[in-house]
């Protein structure tokens, strides 16, 4: 009795064979390659997961995994050529509602293809150390549709346009450029970083230098710093909704040093406006803003504290030879000590308190006693 | 238990097994059918067919199903199978991921 059960268990495993010739196998990829097909043209509705998964299953069990990744790479990179011409033919303002509706296609159909395809990803390409399917659908799109020659340069300066007219005070489609964003740094940060952050970078470089030239020939310290303060808040602001945040130092370091590190000595010496006579008028809030601008380049706060300390001993001196001549001790310590709460107050309130200057204002007052 | 948080399996031979949505995610496969994206034709109507898996080995994986849930819960007891049923049900628990 158990001999028959044994024998009955082999023959049933022999069952299992399936006739391996690769008429067969070129069955089942035709069927999958007709699946991707209507995959990708949204007729997906018809088919049954359970069948190709099945027939990819059953491709990858009998040593068929070669051809069929190797059908995908054709047939994928097939769809998004043709996908590329449809996004090249847009016009205008279109392009970027195109690119980024083909997207979302794309990804879609990604996830499907893979879904079907996940025997193959668990098993066929560890074996083989081939890109799994998610990662090759993101390379597919990249060489075939982001670098197409004719995509690329396009969509660079679209970019760049829809940000300079941004700045020059445009509104413009802030969901559309996240998304298109967002593409870019999904097929890679290096993909992100080449193909839209350095240049961005350079273009802001250029903007920002035109711009602060234009400004400091007619603006006064006072109202240059606002206009700076106001540009690099913006600039933040724009990474928050649509960029990298990883953008930000980049981008607030061009800002800074095109608007604030290059001008800043004639800044300070300007006649009339600069820092001793924000000094000598009370003006809090332009020294509030200077600190607060200064301090994010380098050496903006040693010299803002040089230039402090110079003019105090300025007072000081003009102090002294004003008490020879007044001949009034009284009054000349009663001077000495309004101008230290002056200053005490100035950094108080406009300087955050900040130790360093501090200590030189007090050092420059030793130096005057 | 409720419509919508069951599935039907459906065997070779046609015999249908209804079970819970829960219960069946425990295979990887049945998860990514139920949860892709596409609308394919079974996550329309809520139901899977395996042509190639008998009543026998689909009813003894539901039984593992819900086995295993349990022993999750915390009783532990011990899920039998017969030898002549282990390779069939290997090869079906290989296709499902389970």
């Amino acid at each position: 009795m158990s001999n028959q059960k044994k024998r009955n268990f082999h023959i049933e495993a022999f069952k299992h064979r399936v006739v391996v010739d690769p008429k067969y196998a070129e069955k089942i990829w035709s069927i999958l390659e007709h699946a991707i097909h209507e995959i990708y043209n949204h007729n997906a509705s018809g088919l049954s997961f359970e069948e190709l998964y099945r027939n990819a299953y059953n491709m990858v069990l009998h040593k068929f995994g070669e051809k069929l990744y190797s059908g995908l790479v054709t047939t994928m990179t097939a769809h998004l050529k043709e996908i590329s011409k449809s996004i090249e033919a847009a016009q205008g303002g279109l392009f970027l509602e195109e690119l980024n509706r083909k997207w979302n296609d794309h990804n879609k159909a990604l996830q499907m293809i893979r879904d079907i395809l996940m025997y193959m990803d668990r098993t066929y390409i560890p074996n083989t150390h081939k890109t799994p399917v998610h990662e090759l659908g993101l390379n597919l799109w990249r060489d075939n549709v982001i670098h197409s020659s004719k995509i690329q340069s396009r969509l660079l300066s679209m970019l760049l346009e829809l940000i300079h007219r941004e700045r020059t005070g445009e509104v413009i489609d802030r969901g559309l450029m996240r998304n298109i964003i967002k593409m870019l740094m999904d097929i890679g940060s290096s993909v992100y970083q080449e193909d839209f952050e350095k240049p961005f970078l350079e273009v802001s470089a250029e903007f920002y230098r035109r711009e602060s030239q234009k400004f400091i020939e007619c603006c006064d310290t006072g109202d240059y710093l606002k206009k700076a303060e106001i540009r690099l808040n913006e600039e933040i602001e724009r990474v928050t909704h649509f960029l990298d945040v990883k953008s930000e130092v980049n981008i607030t370091n061009v800002v800074e040093k095109e608007m604030i590190a290059n001008h800043m000595m004639r800044l300070i010496h300007m006649e009339n406006y600069g820092l001793v006579n924000m000094f000598l008028d009370d003006k809090y809030e332009d020294l509030e803003r200077m600190y607060n601008l200064f301090r994010r380049v380098p050496n903006g706060l040693s010299i803002t504290r040089d230039v402090m300390t110079s003019h105090l001993r300025e007072i000081g001196k003009q102090l002294v030879t004003d008490a020879e001549k007044l001949k009034d001790p009284v009054e000349f310590v009663q001077r000495l000590l309004d101008e230290k709460d002056k200053y005490d107050n100035i950094i108080n309130q406009a300087f955050c308190n900040d130790k360093t200057f501090q200590n030189a204002l007090n050092s420059s007052f030793e130096y005057l006693t | 238990m409720k419509k919508e948080e069951t599935v039907k399996l459906i065997s070779a031979e046609g015999m249908e097994f209804v079970i819970d949505k829960e219960a069946a995610m425990l295979s990887q496969t049945i998860r990514n059918m139920l949860t892709s994206p596409g609308g394919f034709a079974e996550t329309e109507h809520g139901e899977v067919t395996f042509p190639e898996i008998s009543a026998l080995i689909l009813e003894k994986i539901c039984q593992y199903f819900y086995w295993n849930l349990q022993y999750s819960r915390g009783k532990e007891t011990e899920f039998h199978i017969e030898p002549e049923l282990t390779l069939e049900l290997m090869m079906a628990a290989n296709y499902l991921h389970t």
